[in-house]
This record gives C-alpha cells, sequence and structure tokens, in this order.
C-alpha cells in the first residue's frame, strides 16, 4: 500500500480574500500626486490586482493657447481613478523588483471658469524595486509613464515620466 | 504587527469617543445660550500677481463666482506683488490678471472662496484673510 503525500510551497499561492493598502506618490519636476490603492491577491502566483484613486493635492498652472497672441493660464485640480494588476518576484531575501499596469480614467477642474481640463483614459506602466519589512510593509520605488490619450495630449505639456513611490501595508 | 496597529487605531478612535461621552465640554453647554450675529462678514482677498519688468503694473478685474457669471465687481492696477481687498466673506470670487510676454497677451485666471473666520462656537466674525495666486508660472 503506497501513500501519496501532496505538499505546497507556501511562496506558490497567495492567500485569497487577503488585502493591501498603499499610500503611493508619482512626481516629477513638473507635477506631483498623492494617493491610495487596494489590492487583493489572485490564485495566479505573485499577481495582485488593485483599485486607486489619486489627486494632486495642489492647483497646477497650466496655459492653454486661444489664438496667436492669447493664452490662457488656469489654475488645474486633477483627479486619477484606475484598475490594474500587479506582479512582484522576490529576489533576494526581502529585496525584489515588481511590474504594474493600470488603467486610470483622469479629470480635472480649472478655479475660476466654468471651463474644465481635458478628461480620459491613461495608460499607467508603472516598474521598479520593492523592500519587505517585518512581513507587513513593502516599501516600492520604481518609474511609471503616464501614458495619454486623445484629448489629453493636447494640453498634457508636462512630461509623461514619473517616479513612483509607495508604502504598502497587509491588511 | 498588523493586529498592534489596527488595536492602536481602534483605541485611539474610542478614547476620543468617549471622552466626548464621559466629559461634555462646558463650551458647548455656552454656545446653547449665544446667539451668532448675521452678518454680512468682511475678510481680505489677497491677490498675488508677479511684477517684473515687462509688467511692473499688472491689471485684474474681481468678479463675484466664475468668471462666465459675469457679475464683475471691480478692476485694479496693481503695483506689488500682494495686494489685499477687504470683501464680503462666505464668497467665491474670481480674479483675471493681465500680462504682456513680448507679443504675447496671458490672461491669468484663478478663484477661491474667501471664508469668514469662525470661534468655537461656530459663529463668524469679521477677519481673516484668504490667498488668491495668479501668478505667472514659470
Amino acid at each position: 500500500m503506497s501513500m501519496i503525500v501532496y505538499t505546497s510551497s507556501a511562496q506558490d499561492e497567495e492567500p485569497a480574500g487577503a488585502f493591501a493598502f498603499s499610500i503611493r506618490q508619482f512626481a516629477n519636476q513638473d507635477d506631483y500626486t498623492l494617493g491610495f490603492s487596494l489590492s487583493t491577491p489572485t490564485r495566479v502566483k505573485k499577481l495582485s490586482w488593485f483599485f486607486t484613486f489619486d489627486a494632486r493635492p495642489y492647483r497646477r498652472k497650466v496655459r492653454v493657447q486661444q489664438s496667436n497672441n492669447l493664452f490662457f493660464q488656469y489654475a488645474e485640480d486633477r483627479y486619477l481613478i484606475g484598475i490594474g494588476g500587479a506582479f512582484q518576484k522576490q529576489l533576494v531575501e526581502s529585496f525584489g523588483a515588481y511590474l504594474q499596469l493600470s488603467t486610470h480614467y483622469t479629470w480635472g477642474r480649472y478655479s475660476g471658469t466654468n471651463l474644465n481640463p481635458p478628461s480620459g483614459v491613461m495608460f499607467v506602466p508603472d516598474a521598479g524595486i520593492f523592500l519587505q519589512a517585518r512581513d507587513t510593509f513593502t516599501f516600492k520605488l520604481g518609474y511609471a509613464y503616464q501614458g495619454a490619450f486623445s484629448e489629453l495630449r493636447r494640453v498634457t505639456t508636462n512630461s509623461h515620466h514619473r517616479f513612483a513611490f509607495a508604502i504598502t501595508m497587509d491588511l | 504587527m498588523k493586529n498592534l496597529i489596527l488595536g492602536l487605531l481602534l483605541i485611539s478612535m474610542s478614547s476620543l469617543l468617549s471622552c466626548e461621552l464621559l466629559f461634555p465640554s462646558d463650551d458647548e453647554d455656552e454656545c446653547l445660550w449665544i446667539t451668532c450675529q448675521s452678518g454680512p462678514f468682511y475678510s481680505d482677498l489677497d491677490i498675488r500677481v508677479t511684477i517684473n519688468e515687462k509688467n511692473p503694473t499688472v491689471p485684474v478685474e474681481v468678479f463675484i463666482g466664475n468668471i462666465e457669471d459675469d457679475i464683475f465687481l471691480f478692476s485694479a492696477e496693481l503695483s506689488k506683488e500682494w495686494t489685499s481687498f477687504n470683501l464680503e466673506a462666505n464668497t467665491y470670487y474670481s480674479v483675471m490678471a493681465f500680462y504682456q510676454e513680448g507679443d504675447n497677451t496671458i490672461v491669468a485666471i484663478n478663484g477661491k472662496t474667501l471664508f469668514a473666520p469662525s470661534d468655537d462656537c461656530g459663529c463668524d466674525y469679521d477677519g481673516g484673510y484668504t490667498n488668491l495666486d495668479v501668478r505667472l508660472a514659470d
């Protein structure tokens, strides 16, 4: 009589239903956003889904050309809401690399006028390194590209390149 | 670790709530007998503009509400970076500032609500200020 013993590695399967909460920032020399994300792992190895909300915590001045020699400068608020997927690979002990792909809807508001800046969909790949601390906190540092579509290209004059920084806590 | 953090958050929140229930503030009793002034109240709207060689003075126009509401209040020629105007509080104001950059005209627009300060009983009073920045972007 033989007995077959099945074993599974703890790293192969993530517990379903667990959540993680992140405070995240994207910045370059012209722009800065602050937000949060809520993620949940999937049964696929090292892959998780997440929902995000980000906002610019100040009004950024943007310039829009009205005619040949006339420009309007507005004070713009901006918000982003999105969903995406993230993959993490542990390399050495508590240090590793991550890749995130997300789609966001962004909209804004100009102060002092009924006009609003263009809204639309943005696609944001984000990759970098992470450091785990005490099995609960994860610090991420990476590069993100905020790719704009259609109308957004017309007035988005600042760079699409961003530094990404996040602190994640497992709930 | 996460249980410790969640526990500390719960303890902090329950402490705040229980203090309010067990030790109600005497100030809240005093506020029951106070009738707030009806207003209107006035605060300072501090408008900030860019003063440079090309723009030694900056003409501005002030509106109530958004520009498109067309409720023109007044215009002024500003020669200092900061200029204060004492206006009715709890009102949204919009400002247009006109600049020249070579052959180009730049119209800077911004708006903000000018709030009146309030005391511990929630009564508004005159005073306070709000900054409205219509400087040129770098």
